[in-house]
This record gives structure tokens, C-alpha cells and sequence, in this order.
């Protein structure tokens, strides 16, 4: 074996040997292979960096390193390293360490096992005093964290004292984060509203002193102010808008909760939200609207979300009413519902489906159907009518197996897989009923339909 | 009252010896035990009619401050002075020779200061608001005769006289002469030429600044021949053992660094070993200094020396030492002339002597294993067979084992360099300001860090301090007796010995860097890409970068030079174009 490296390297060196200089007579022994590769120019660039911003780089790197593998130990004793870029004789660099300061050593005391919520308190504070642009930040994200861990007075306490803040001028961004903050806060307000109200409604009437009525509507009037403020600035601000529409519904304010709501669905400098529909849509319900207007708000919502499940909610609207134009529409919105995966085992969509289709069938307007089919016959056969789901479905359950046998029938004629296989499975059971079945899909398929 | 008043006043009395004061109604002290009285007088509230008797017992430290706690006036050049003073001791206590400090450093300061006019000189330079009593030298013990800047002279000549009490006097005395009656001067920086300093950089000479302390430093060890080489230097600086880093922390408490005292004083990073090279070759440019002691066969210096410290540092068998020696003999870079530094000669040139050392050391490995990926591991496997044929007996040093052994290691301390190099800390406790309406910002700055780095200590109750070793000139450490990390210095070599002339040893040898800059005829070797190289070359270059804690490249140039040497390659070149 090794002889035979031996030669391979001996051949190799054989074959380079056009490319080497041969030392002249002075050292007639020795060869001196040229390998042209490695004699290339190289420019050598070398950035200055001083040592101190070394260090610091590698010791951010080896923190960033500690956290992603969760050792928060390591990860705060190098932060006590890491403190002194806040002495970077730059202010740029300064006031940047000082958000990563910030972040990082929120994230570590967070997920240390040895510090208390004192602890980040404390460091929040710290932070507020070394990185003022990021003060606002700070707060709203300390609150943030006194509320994830139920702590809703100190938070409330954080808040309003951000609030109070005055700093120079603020900047766009801080105007923003104050914009938050107040509606940080006046969403508090409204929890202790709610809360307070709650109470207010369980004791008796006569119980209840002009005091704390008075003190509950403060409380109302605080929050509504901020949330009212909240909720101009485009964005979604949906658990804010509910409060605001529940405060302003609880004094009556109707038409005001509409505009709010309504402002929050239509406004174009506004994110597209379908929550802001879903809300629309039930406050309209809750205070009993009319039917066309609710189905104007749910035909947008049908349109960014046709799988939402107050789709059948809209489906029955349709139905209710008396346009042929309106049970179109509902066939349609039954079919988009079956798009999606997460509908496609709903027994009562197929129920929905298989009803309208007699009905449509029966009124003559198979076309309907087809229409609808036309868009779907390359991929739905796939999806919901395959051999494997016919099995499966009539193992589940057969009575909706056979339904959806029927639908699959009168789409694709009984030559088709799906209604094939649950008419052979179940015509031992449900001998009777299958032939029926049988009969009706032969009569009303669309191959049927359209061959005469 | 009376007790108030004469508690500080902590003289015996002259007749009675006994401490025991009372004031007498006319303000005079007297001994209560001897009723002896003296001329002392107290220093009463009644300031406006006992102005004389206040004027006696103002204390010492009221002299010359000002109110922004400024601290004394004192130069730059004393700020250097301060730290070359503390670099000294620190190399004294690495175990150098302490000729170092009182001789060898202090006079080549002596005559930087003379040469760049800043002492011992009849026209010294003009610093525009440069103004200075002269005062009389009051411990007198100068033994240089000249007439400017007696304060400089009186700190020197306390710092060569090698009583410790006084080298720490030395640089109060200083402060205390060096007393300036112009206000003028009390705007923005804490030294009286900080301001200009920087802005004199254009003006003839070599100006001091924190990397030529190392510079001293290293000219005076080279002087000594001292077995610190620059490597060894630096590598202790780094590792705070030669203070270099924030050394203005430890200045006397009344020099008090302001503005652009912190640019010529604070330092952000350590220099590298080129750098320093050529600040030490500049410096002794400078200095006119003379043929410096020859480095001989005995010196550490001689690349022989080196050559077996690396080999013993790199775990290599002590026989490759024959070859080594072989080499510097061909190669002539052991001889006396080659080596002795001698700044004012014509091809003056400095020489990197560890480098050189481990450059002749790859050299030989090459020589001997070839170091292309190939040669070296089936030689490895030939040895294998051979160890297993005569398993007793001295053994066959392997390149493969050693390549794991020595992988393994590396490995591990580029690691642990670099978690160190993490948690390095380079700002000083001391808040340092450029300007007095910064100060309560750094200062509450400062407290902000100190209070997170207490929280953040807290956390960690369990601290663990990393383990600092002592100061060692050597990264590794091999023993016999551990089977972890064999120790391959008893290993033979002989069976590589193919011939005894070393251009014959090995055929395959490759030269790795041939090509010559022809831009201009610069003769410049070019530097090659990195990833060209063979894998074992590469490794073996790192490993020895690394123990040196120099640049990659900086070895390989060696290297390439050795090569040039040994093979004459030049010569080879010229005549191969001939030939064509």
C-alpha cells in the first residue's frame, strides 16, 4: 500500500517537473517545483481597528453565541465585560451600545435563573439613565413585561411616569412610542373600569355611593381619552379598539363606536385587517342591524378571508333573503369555504352544499353549479373525491360519506371514483337508500345537464 | 479650645520632649508640662490681625492649586518618564537584569531628552506659553551640570540613584519644583504642553507616545541582551505584566490628566510587533547609538538558543536541533556581525530573532517531512512500521502523531486566548474627561457601569476567577509522563537522515514563495494567498504565528527569506533566464 503512494507521488512529481526550475550547478541535486497558484499578488488590506473595539466585537459575538445556546450564565458574566463599550470615545457608538447593552442584558436577566423581577427593574432604570433616546422604549417595553407577569400597577406606575417624560424634543419615533405608551395606559384604565364596573353591577343598587360611581367614571373618562388618541394613528390596534367600542357602547355612544369602527375597517392609511370587519360586523349584530347591512360587511370580509368562519354566518344571511342573485352568492361562498384545507372535513358545509345543489337543482339552475365547478374540476376531484379519502371518509363517518358521494356524484356522474367506491362499500348497509341515490345523481349530474 | 487648636501641632518640645501645648493668651504656644514657650503662634480666627502668624503655619498642600482640583503642572515628557519608570520595575520583577532601570533605561531617556531638546540642552524647545521658575534644586544630588530644566535633571537623578524611597519621592520632588505662576496655563489640559503636544508632531524628531515606551523598553532589553524577546514583550504587556495599558491611573495623585493628555496617554489597542520593530529602529536612528553588544553563541538572542526554546515549546525532538544548527551555520545567520544590532551602520537592519528562530525551525521540518500533504503523512506511516518493528529502543518521531497531539492543543489555546481576549478590559476606573463640562456626564457614566457591573457580579454567585498563571516565556509545556499530551523531545529523527549535506536531504523539497516583485524592480518578495498552501504547512506556520503572537505573515515572509538564502535562489533565477 504505501509502496504504491509512493510511486502515485513519485509519478505526480514526475509529471510536474516541465513546470520546476532546475537549480543550476551549484546545487545540481536539488529541484525547485514552482507552484504558479500560490504566486499570486495578494493585497494586503489592513483595517485599522484599535484593540479596544476588538475586544468589544468579540465579546458581543461570544454573548450573541451564549444566548442562542440558552447558557445565560456565561452569557451575564461576559456581559460584565461587555460594559465598557459605553465608554467608546465616540457618542455614536455609545448611544448604539447602549440599545445593545439594553437588549441584551434584558434578555439574559430575564432568563437567568438568579435574578429576580428587583433585578430587571433595576436594570430598566439604568438603562433609562444611560441611552436617553431609548428611554420611551424602555419603559413601554418594561411595562410590557410587568404585564406578562401580572404585575398591572407597577405597570400602570411605569407607564404614566413615561408619559409625564419631558426630554428635550422628541423625535418622530419617540412620538410614536408615546402614542403607544398612552395607549398602554389607557387600556389599564379601562381593565380597572371594567373590573370596577363588574362589581359596581353585582352589589344592589342601593348600595352603590355617588363616590365610586364617580371614581368608575373617571376611570372611563381617562381611558377613552387615550384610547381615542390611540386609535387615529394608522395601525392595528385591535385589542384597543375593542375596548374603546366596549367603553363608548357601555355610555351609549352608538354612533360614535360606529364611526370609531368604522373609521378603523375603511380607512385607507390603515393596514388591511379583517378583525377590523369581524368587529364592525358584530357590533352591528349586537345592536341588531339590518340584514343588508350586514351583508355589505361581510361581502369585504369575504373578499380578504374567504375561509373565515362567519362565512356561514354570511351563507345563511344570503339565504334568508329573497334575491335569486343572493342564493348565487351563497352557493359560491359554500365553494370557496371547501377551497380550504381546514374546511374540508366540516360535515355541516357539505351539508350546506349538498342542500343548496338540490335546491338549485330543483329551481333549474344546474348552471349555477357548473359555473362553479368549471373553476375547480382540475384540482377538487384530487383534494376532496380521491379513492383513499372515500375510504377513509365512509370508515369516519358513512352518512356524510354519503352525502359527499352524492355532491361528488351529481359534479362528476356516477363513473366517478369517489361515489363509485362508497356505493360499492355501502350498498351491502344501505341497499335502499344508495339506489336512490343512485337514480338521482344518474338524472341531475352535470354531464347529464349538459348533454341535452 | 485649647486642645482644638494644638492638636496638630505634633512637635515635641525641645526642652522637655514632651507633646503637650497650650496657647497663652497672647496667641503663643507654650509646653504646659515646662511652660516653656516658643515662637509658634496659632492660628486663630483673627486672621486680620495675625496675618504674619498665619502665613507661618499654612500647610504645604495649599500651594498651587486651583479650583478645578487641577491638580500640579507637570509635561508630558514626566507623564513618560512616570511610565518607563514603572515599565522598568515591572521587567526588573520578570526577572531582568535591574541594571535595566538605573543604567541602561534611564540613560538612553537621558539622551532622548537631550536629543529632542526637551532637557540637558542650552535651547530647549519653545512651548509658546512654556514658562517655568527655576528653582534651586534642593536635594542637590544632581550630578549633571546644565542649566535648563533642573526639575527633569532632579527626577532623574533621584531615579538613577537605586533607593526605592526615593524613586518614589522622585516624581513629588518633580511636581513640587515644577511651580508655574502663569494662569495662562490653566485651560483645558492637565500637563503644561498637552495641548501643543500633539500639534508638534510636525517638528523634527521623534515624538514620545505610548508605543515607543515599548520601544525603550525593548532597545534597552536588546542593549542588555536579555532573554525577553519582543514577542515575550508584548505577549506580557497583553497580559498586564509590563504595565502599558491605563498606566496614567497610577500617576501621582497631583498629575491629573485632562483633554488631549487622554489622546497622548490612553490606549486603545496594543501594537504589533512590526510596529514596535520599527519605532525601536527609528528610535535608535535617532539616538546615534552605538554598536550595541555583540550577540554571541551564549546569548539567548543567537538563533541556536531560540532555536531549542521553540523546539521545546513546539514539542518537537530535541535531535532536530543538529538540523537547526546545520542550517543557521549554512545559511550564516548565526554569525556575530549578522546578529549585533548596529543602528547607525549603513545596512543597518533589525532583526526579528524569535522569528528567524522559528523560521529556521519550519525550514528544517520542511527539509525533513516536506510538508506538502503528501510526503509527510506516508512518511509517518513508514515510521509507524518501523516503531512497531523494534518496539523498544528510541523512538521514531512520528509527524502524524504530532500533528494530532499538537492540533489538539492549538486548538485548545486559541480558544482560551480568545475567551481572554473577550474579557479584556480596557477602560481605567479613573473617569477621564476632555473638557471640565463633561466631567459630571463621564462621572455619572462611570458610577452607571460600576453599578451594572455590580448587578450583573451579583448574578453570578458563584464567580469563578479565571486562574491567572504567573508570567512564563513559554505558552506550552510538555512533561514526559503524560499520556494525554505525549511528549515527543526524546524522539530520533534518524531514519529521516538521508544524507548529510542539506541541499540532498530531500528531493521533493518545494520552495514556496519565489516569485519577486519586478514592479519597478522593488525586490519585494510577494505575499502568496493563503489558501494555496499546502494543509501541514499552514498548520505548522499557524501553530508558531501563534505561539509568537505575531501575524500569520510576517512568518511566512521568514521563511521565504531563510529559503532565499539557503537556496541562493536569486542566483538560480538569474541564471535560469539565461539558460532560456
Amino acid at each position: 500500500m504505501d509502496a504504491e503512494i509512493a510511486q502515485l507521488i513519485a509519478e505526480q512529481d514526475a509529471s510536474t517537473c516541465e513546470e520546476s526550475v532546475w537549480a543550476s550547478c551549484s546545487h545540481p541535486e536539488i529541484r525547485l517545483p514552482l507552484p504558479t497558484s500560490i504566486l499570486q499578488f495578494q493585497n494586503v488590506s489592513d483595517r485599522k481597528q484599535t484593540g479596544f473595539r476588538k475586544t468589544v466585537q468579540t465579546c458581543l459575538n461570544r454573548i450573541q453565541n451564549t444566548m442562542f445556546h440558552h447558557q445565560w450564565q456565561t452569557a451575564a458574566e461576559l456581559m460584565t465585560n461587555y460594559f465598557q463599550i459605553l465608554e467608546d470615545n465616540t457618542t455614536r457608538k455609545q448611544e448604539s451600545a447602549s440599545k445593545v447593552v439594553w437588549r441584551m442584558g434584558t434578555a439574559i436577566l430575564q432568563h437567568h435563573p438568579n435574578s429576580c423581577t428587583e433585578d430587571i427593574s433595576l436594570f430598566a432604570g439604568k438603562m433609562k439613565n444611560i441611552g436617553v433616546k431609548h428611554y420611551l422604549k424602555v419603559c413601554l417595553e418594561h411595562a410590557i413585561h410587568l404585564l406578562c407577569i401580572g404585575k398591572m400597577d407597577e405597570a400602570y406606575r411605569e407607564l404614566t411616569l413615561a408619559e409625564t417624560w419631558r426630554y428635550g424634543e422628541k423625535s418622530v419615533d419617540q412620538q410614536k412610542v408615546l402614542k403607544l405608551i398612552q395607549g398602554y395606559r389607557a387600556m389599564l384604565d379601562y381593565y380597572t373600569w371594567a373590573k370596577k364596573n363588574g362589581v359596581l353591577h353585582q352589589t344592589a343598587d342601593d348600595a352603590v355611593d355617588s363616590y365610586s360611581t364617580q371614581e368608575i367614571h373617571n376611570y372611563f373618562r381617562q381611558a377613552s381619552i387615550g384610547l381615542h388618541d390611540a386609535v387615529q394613528i394608522p395601525g392595528v390596534w385591535d385589542p384597543f379598539i375593542l375596548s374603546y367600542v366596549n367603553l363608548l357602547d357601555f355610555y351609549d355612544g352608538f354612533e360614535e363606536a360606529l364611526t370609531v369602527l368604522n373609521n378603523y375597517a375603511y380607512n385607507s392609511k390603515f393596514p388591511p385587517n379583517p378583525n377590523a370587519h369581524v368587529y364592525l360586523y358584530e357590533f352591528l349584530k349586537r345592536h341588531e342591524a339590518s340584514p343588508k347591512k350586514l351583508m355589505k360587511v361581510l361581502r369585504i370580509l369575504y373578499q380578504l378571508v374567504p375561509s373565515h368562519e362567519l362565512m356561514l354566518e354570511f351563507h345563511s344571511l344570503l339565504l334568508q333573503s329573497e334575491k335569486k342573485k343572493h342564493h348565487k352568492e351563497a352557493l359560491g361562498v359554500l365553494f370557496c369555504l371547501l377551497d380550504f384545507p381546514t374546511w374540508k372535513e366540516n360535515d355541516c358545509t357539505w351539508k350546506r352544499l349538498m342542500k343548496q345543489m338540490k335546491k338549485a337543482i330543483a329551481q333549474g339552475h344546474s348552471d349555477w353549479i357548473k359555473e362553479q365547478w368549471e373553476l375547480r374540476q382540475d384540482w377538487w376531484p384530487a383534494f376532496h373525491f380521491s379513492e383513499f379519502r372515500a375510504h377513509r371518509d365512509f370508515e369516519e363517518n358513512e352518512s356524510s360519506a354519503c352525502r359527499k358521494a352524492m355532491i361528488a356524484g351529481i359534479l362528476m356522474g356516477k363513473g366517478c371514483k369517489y361515489f363509485a367506491t362508497i356505493y360499492r362499500l355501502g350498498y351491502k348497509v344501505q341497499n335502499v337508500k344508495l339506489k336512490k341515490m343512485r337514480q338521482y345523481v344518474k338524472d341531475h349530474n352535470l354531464l347529464q345537464l349538459s348533454a341535452c | 479650645m485649647d486642645e482644638e487648636d494644638t492638636r496638630d501641632f505634633q512637635q515635641a518640645c525641645n526642652q522637655c520632649s514632651v507633646i503637650n501645648w497650650g496657647i497663652s493668651d497672647e496667641g503663643k504656644f507654650f509646653c504646659k508640662s515646662c511652660h516653656n514657650v516658643i515662637e509658634k503662634t496659632a492660628d486663630v480666627a483673627s486672621e486680620v490681625f495675625m496675618q504674619n502668624a498665619r502665613v507661618n503655619t499654612i500647610s504645604k498642600g495649599l500651594k498651587k492649586r486651583d479650583k478645578l482640583d487641577r491638580g500640579c503642572e507637570w509635561y508630558v515628557c514626566e507623564g513618560f518618564q512616570y511610565i518607563l519608570n514603572q515599565q522598568a520595575k515591572a521587567l526588573v520583577n520578570l526577572g531582568t537584569s535591574p541594571l535595566i532601570k538605573d543604567e541602561i533605561l534611564c540613560n538612553i531617556w537621558r539622551r532622548y531628552l537631550q536629543k529632542s531638546r526637551n532637557a540637558y540642552t542650552n535651547k530647549p524647545i519653545d512651548h509658546s506659553n512654556r514658562k517655568r521658575t527655576i528653582s534651586e534644586s534642593s536635594s542637590g544630588s544632581s550630578g549633571l551640570q546644565t542649566d535648563s530644566d533642573l526639575s527633569l535633571v532632579r527626577g532623574w537623578s533621584s531615579l538613577s540613584e537605586s533607593d526605592p524611597e526615593s524613586q518614589d519621592n522622585s516624581i513629588q520632588s518633580l511636581n513640587d519644583t515644577v511651580v508655574s505662576d502663569d494662569e495662562a496655563t490653566s485651560i483645558r489640559s492637565g500637563s503644561i504642553d498637552g495641548r501643543l503636544y500633539l500639534r508638534a508632531a510636525c517638528r523634527k524628531g521623534l515624538l514620545m507616545s505610548m508605543p515607543l515606551t515599548l520601544a525603550f523598553c525593548y532597545l534597552a532589553l536588546l542593549w542588555l541582551r536579555e532573554s525577553i524577546t519582543l514577542a515575550d514583550l508584548l505577549r506580557f504587556v497583553s497580559e498586564r505584566h509590563v504595565p502599558y495599558l491605563n498606566t496614567f491611573q497610577y500617576f501621582p495623585e497631583e498629575m491629573k490628566l485632562y483633554g488631549p493628555d487622554i489622546h497622548i496617554f490612553q490606549v486603545q489597542s496594543i501594537p504589533s510587533y512590526e510596529e514596535i520593530q520599527r519605532k525601536m529602529h527609528q528610535l535608535a536612528e535617532f539616538l546615534d547609538m552605538p554598536r550595541f553588544p555583540e550577540i554571541t553563541e551564549k546569548c539567548f538572542l543567537h538563533p541556536n538558543i531560540l532555536c531549542i526554546k521553540y523546539l521545546m515549546e513546539a514539542n518537537l525532538p530535541e535531535s532536530m536541533h543538529i538540523w537547526t544548527r546545520r542550517l543557521v551555520k549554512k545559511m550564516g545567520i548565526g554569525e556575530v556581525d549578522f546578529l549585533t544590532f548596529y543602528p547607525l551602520s549603513r545596512r543597518a537592519k533589525t532583526i526579528k530573532y524569535e522569528v528567524q528562530a522559528v523560521a529556521v525551525i519550519v525550514v528544517a521540518l520542511k527539509l525533513l517531512f516536506v510538508l506538502d500533504d503528501k510526503h509527510e503523512w506516508f512518511l509517518s506511516n513508514q515510521a509507524d512500521e518501523i516503531n512497531k518493528q523494534n518496539s523498544e529502543g528510541l523512538k521514531l518521531f512520528q509527524f502524524k502523531k504530532w500533528y494530532k497531539v499538537m492540533r489538539l492543543r492549538l486548538g485548545e489555546s486559541e480558544k482560551e486566548v480568545e475567551e481572554q481576549a473577550a474579557r479584556h478590559m480596557w477602560k481605567c476606573e479613573k473617569p477621564l474627561f476632555f473638557s471640565i463640562k463633561d466631567k459630571s456626564v463621564i462621572y455619572k457614566r462611570k458610577r452607571m457601569i460600576h453599578s451594572l457591573k455590580k448587578q450583573f457580579v451579583r448574578l453570578n454567585s458563584s464567580h469563578q476567577t479565571l486562574e491567572k498563571g504567573g508570567p512564563s516565556s513559554f505558552r506550552f509545556n510538555w512533561s514526559e509522563d503524560n499520556s494525554e499530551r505525549p511528549c515527543f523531545h526524546g524522539d530520533s529523527l534518524e531514519a529521516y537522515e538521508k544524507s548529510e549535506r542539506i541541499t540532498t536531504v530531500n528531493v521533493h523539497y518545494w520552495v514556496n514563495c519565489l516569485k519577486i516583485c519586478r514592479d519597478k524592480y522593488c525586490g519585494h518578495l510577494t505575499k502568496p494567498e493563503e489558501k494555496h498552501f499546502p494543509g501541514s504547512y499552514l498548520f505548522v506556520l499557524n501553530l508558531f504565528s501563534f505561539l509568537l503572537g505575531i501575524e500569520f505573515s510576517i512568518l511566512h515572509q521568514e521563511v521565504c527569506q531563510l529559503e532565499h538564502i539557503l537556496f541562493d535562489i536569486p542566483e538560480t533565477l538569474k541564471r535560469k533566464r539565461k539558460y532560456k
